[in-house]
């Protein structure tokens, strides 16, 4: 009885031992589990891609547990901020390189963790790459890792052109100066000169690409909207004024579209127009859903311009929250490694280039003649300034482009004031983020 | 027993029980931060980080801010378009359906539909008819041979578009308050002026506009305070917010732009305190007509 | 009633007819082209009716493009906890402010009118800000929380209650009924309509609510219809679909269109007494 009752006890103790050491390991693996919040904007095609990618990784790191979430474009630059603001940002999210800038300012992004990434050092990542750092480079220091990079080109919408009895491939103008021309032979106007279908037009109303327009425009005049080094806007120069004359005379002199239009990618699929510049490499799967038999040509440069650059490159940079946990931090560096490794994956499945060699040598990417026009435009692509306050920036030049190409303003009245209102945000925006980063 | 219970005592004290929920409601979310509000204008805040005391320079800022400027005067110019003619318009209105006559009744209905539709509906329809290839362009522009109109495109036609959709959309709404007024007129006075030989123009010159003072006060200040905040008008029917070269930005839009697309939430703040000290400016001096009218 | 001569009457008639009919016919365009083909809707000249009557296809349409119902269903949420609240407290509010002399009453009184003149603009950063602070944002709580009272309906409520009879509430508080009891069963019951005038505006304030909304909300899930059409009319780097957009804004208008047919009286009641009260 006595032995027995001894021998249960003794089992009790074992039982409740084993029971204290699962439970404690248990809790000391959660304790240890790092979660990653992962943010990224919606764009369908990628979004299954994503989940793989975090499925995978989750299983090699047994340790790290991913919180994906997807944010619809229109709200994603508000909700960052108003996350970041009340101390819950996302650990790792990918941003617009046009809004960059903002996040270096307040400090909330970690300089790259190369270590962490598992590279020697930042050769090792970047000379995989053709380009496509240099938008998330500050002060020397890289900040972000490229997800996406991408430069516009113009597509020709064949069956238009060959109705006007042109072709693109010998017809398409090289220059600025020969593009009303050319547009002209290919819009259709009806008894009161009003263009029923245009032949080429510029987007308008997308705030992006008249940065990146305009930007492109004055790269090639040796100019800049804005001088990063004096932070001071350098639009009230005579190559800002020729690019605004430019389009004045586009919509007003020569009539052949202007900011009334207001979507001229859709104009494009849908037939309404013969050529457009700001697709992507990524325009390629519209294209082919549209069912449009198009042609890829360089953007035209001015004829007597400087240098000798396509459209502005922009690109999505994956970065990593400041303010989150070394731990997590690290973890978020070897997901975001794990994500850049997938590239091909993203290519072919997401239409989302980045110029790594992978990708390049892809069959299907060297198969594509499109392919060769993008990569030598991005090859001469420059990016456009990085600035704070860049949606302020942005909008002035809207407004003030408004007053001259619709208000019919003249340009040597506008820009002046346009300059001036620029560099007062831009003076007050620096300082703001100097003042707030201590 | 034990004696007369001390009810009339304890009685008023129930009162400040059942008071109590909107008072700490309105304690919360409208004293409170419209205080907040107040500090913040005086702050400079971007969301991102603390605030920071800045006193009084938004608004000493805002004298030289162009955007804030062009607000001011287009917000201006609306309610000037808006007030005037839809005092006029609605009287008229309600002078004519206060007749009696077969279908009044129907017609006073029909007339009165634009009321009925929330603002983003109606921005939203008008979005649709003012197209520039579309039906009000066919409608206004076909005996010309115009066959584009660039009705929110323009510099000049975006604001008067506004303008003319706001005014369609309230002058119903106004007619129903004189409609109200002219009903409260008595009937004797009319009969009285009737026995006398007045006709119909005259009874209304002598008679009835007198006795209709307050309202017409009623009907300017509501319409000009209304003009005022006007917000989603204007940000549902442009296709772009604020209009082409900001021509039909107004104070209400202006606040949403610093506050929540530039993340200026002290300017935002500054901006919303110059619009409520107008807008109490215009309600003391409907009081003031009002005491003298009476 | 007037006195006037009737002899202009068909003259009246005429003028009355060509206002009315100016007024209504972006209303009619609006029901129409919500059962029109999309290439119908801006078809020049107009077409007053539709050729080729769609019956439901543009709402299926506005439906499978946004989550249209869930939309009209936050609305109607938004709006009936908006009435109810501020219906109920609004009388109990009123008749506590009109019928019981506590300290500080006329100071209270004033307190919560003075915020009927605090326009909307000069809340919407704070109480943003605030909301925030709670963990409200993108939540129901912090869409439909912050304006679920409305000033207004105290005002009203205090005037429409200062006017009953005193006797009537001495009698059954001799009888042994308790404050509250007297509020519940004698007091709301002889309110009921100007509780219903008051039910009405409130209604039609909350479902043509849009600042807040749109400040306050992220997800689309969460959303009301009033920014929900916009959708339809700036969809994300789409043409506008106006066919899905008129059957969105009909089906807006349709709860509003009702309360008007069913309750004109309370209807007009409640808009004169909301604009009188300035």
């Amino acid at each position: 009885m006595m032995r027995t009752v001894k021998a249960t006890r003794g089992r009790l103790l074992l039982c409740i031992a084993m029971a204290v050491c699962v439970i404690v390991g248990v809790n000391r693996a959660i304790a240890e589990q790092v979660i990653v919040k992962m943010w990224m904007h919606e764009h369908p095609p990628r979004i299954a891609i994503d989940k793989s990618i975090i499925a995978a990784f989750e299983q090699a790191n047994p340790d790290v547990k991913i919180q994906y979430e997807v944010i619809p474009v229109a709200e994603y630059g508000t909700k960052l901020l108003t996350a970041f603001a009340s101390g819950a940002g996302p650990d790792l999210f990918n941003q617009f390189s046009g809004l960059v800038a903002q996040y270096y300012n307040a400090r909330v992004i970690a300089p790259v963790d190369f270590a962490a990434m598992g590279y020697a050092d930042e050769a090792a990542l970047t000379s995989q790459y053709l380009n496509g750092f240099d938008g998330a480079r500050f002060a020397g220091r890289l900040y972000g890792i490229p997800t996406e990079v991408s430069n516009w080109a113009c597509y020709a919408n064949n069956k238009i052109w060959k109705e006007a009895g042109l072709d693109p491939g010998h017809d398409f103008p090289t220059t600025w100066e020969a593009l009303p021309a050319i547009a002209e032979k290919l819009t259709q106007r009806d008894a009161n000169g009003v263009p029923l279908r245009r032949g080429f037009d510029f987007n308008w109303s997308n705030r992006n690409a008249v940065w990146m327009t305009s930007s492109t425009m004055l790269h090639q005049l040796g100019g800049n909207i804005v001088d990063e080094a004096s932070y001071k806007a350098t639009l009230d120069t005579s190559a800002g004024r020729r690019v605004m004359q430019y389009w004045a005379d586009w919509a007003n002199r020569r009539r052949l579209g202007g900011p009334q239009y207001t979507d001229s990618r859709t104009d494009f699929l849908a037939g309404r127009l013969a050529m457009e510049c700001s697709f992507g490499i990524w325009g390629v799967p519209q294209m082919k859903d549209a069912k449009i038999d198009y042609t890829v040509k360089p953007a035209p440069r001015f004829a007597d311009a400087v240098s000798d650059n396509g459209f502005d490159a922009y690109a999505f940079y994956m970065m990593v929250n400041a303010r989150s946990p070394a731990v997590t931090q690290k973890a978020a560096w070897k997901l975001a490694r794990s994500y850049v490794d997938h590239a091909t994956d993203l290519f072919t499945g997401a239409g989302l280039f980045v110029p790594r060699k992978e990708v390049m040598d892809l069959p299907s990417y060297k198969a594509d003649p499109t392919s060769a026009v993008f990569i030598e435009e991005l090859k001469k692509a420059k990016f456009s300034p990085r600035v704070v306050g860049y949606d302020q920036v942005a909008d002035t030049i809207l407004r003030g482009r408004d007053r001259m190409v619709q208000g019919g303003e003249p340009v040597a009245d506008v820009l002046p004031a346009m300059n001036d209102d620029m560099n007062a945000i831009l003076r007050r925006e620096r300082a703001r983020a100097e003042a707030m980063a201590k | 027993m034990f004696g007369i219970r001390p009810r009339p005592i304890n009685r008023k004290w129930w009162g400040l029980v059942f008071v109590l929920p909107v008072v700490a409601f309105f304690a919360l979310f409208s004293v409170f931060p419209v205080m907040f509000g107040f500090y913040l204008s005086l702050t400079d805040y971007d969301l991102l980080s603390p605030p920071e005391w800045v006193g009084l320079e938004n608004f000493r800022n805002l004298f030289t801010d162009r955007l804030f400027l062009t607000a001011l005067d287009n917000t201006l110019v609306f309610v000037a378009g808006s007030t005037v003619p839809v005092w006029f318009a609605s009287l008229l209105a309600a002078l004519v359906f206060d007749q009696a006559f077969r279908g009044r009744d129907i017609l006073k209905a029909t007339f009165f539909l634009p009321v009925l539709p929330p603002v983003v509906v109606i921005a939203v329809v008008w979005r649709m008819l003012l197209h520039p290839n579309g039906i009000m362009t066919w409608l206004v522009g076909s005996f010309r041979g115009i066959s584009e109109i660039r009705w929110l495109a323009d510099t000049v036609l975006a604001p008067l578009s506004m303008i003319v959709v706001h005014d369609w959309a309230v002058i119903p709404f106004f007619m129903m308050i004189w409609l109200a007024g002219l009903a409260g007129i008595s009937p004797e006075l009319r009969e009285a002026a009737h026995i006398d030989g007045a006709n119909a123009v005259r009874t209304f010159w002598h008679i009835e506009l007198p006795q209709l003072r307050g309202t017409a006060v009623l009907v300017a200040a509501l319409s000009t305070i209304n003009a005022f905040q006007t917000f989603t008008l204007q940000y549902v029917l442009s296709p772009d917010p604020g209009g082409p070269a900001n021509s039909t930005l107004v104070l209400g839009l202006l606040v949403l732009k610093y506050g929540f697309q530039y993340f200026r939430m002290g300017d935002a703040a500054a901006v919303s305190v110059v619009m409520f000290a107008i807008i109490l400016a215009v309600t003391a001096a409907q009081l003031r007509f009002n005491r003298r009218a009476t | 009633m007037n006195l006037r001569r009737i002899s202009a009457g068909p003259a009246l008639f005429l003028i009355a007819l060509a206002v009315a009919a100016l007024f209504a016919f972006p209303i009619w365009f609006m029901v129409t082209s919500a059962f029109k083909a999309e290439g119908e809707i801006q078809a020049i000249p107009i077409h007053w009716l539709p050729h080729d009557f769609q019956w439901f296809a543009r709402f299926r349409e506005a439906a499978d493009f946004a989550p249209l119902w869930r939309y009209f269903f936050n609305s109607t949420v938004y709006s009936l906890v908006h009435v109810g609240v501020t219906v109920f407290f609004g009388a109990l509010a009123g008749f506590g402010f009109a019928k019981y002399r506590f300290p500080g009453h006329t100071f209270l009184f004033f307190f919560v009118i003075s915020t009927m003149m605090i326009p909307f603009q000069v809340l919407v950063v704070p109480l943003f800000i605030e909301i925030k602070a709670f963990g409200w944002e993108n939540s129901y709580a912090g869409l439909i929380i912050p304006g679920m009272m409305n000033a207004f309906g105290v005002f009203m409520m205090r005037q429409y209650a200062a006017e009953l009879p005193d006797e009537l509430l001495e009698a059954a508080r001799v009888d042994g009924a308790g404050e509250f009891h007297i509020f519940l069963r004698i007091v709301m019951p002889l309110l009921v309509p100007a509780l219903a005038s008051l039910a009405i505006i409130v209604f039609i304030w909350a479902w043509g609510a849009f600042l807040w909304p749109l400040v306050i909300v992220q997800d689309r899930e969460l959303n009301v219809l009033a920014v929900g059409l916009t959708n339809y009319s700036q969809p994300y780097q789409r043409q506008p679909m106006w066919g899905a957009a008129m059957a969105a804004s009909t089906v807006a208008t349709i709860p509003i269109a009702c309360l008007f047919v069913f309750f004109q009286r309370y209807f007009i009641k409640g808009l004169t007494a909301a604009a009188v009260k300035g």
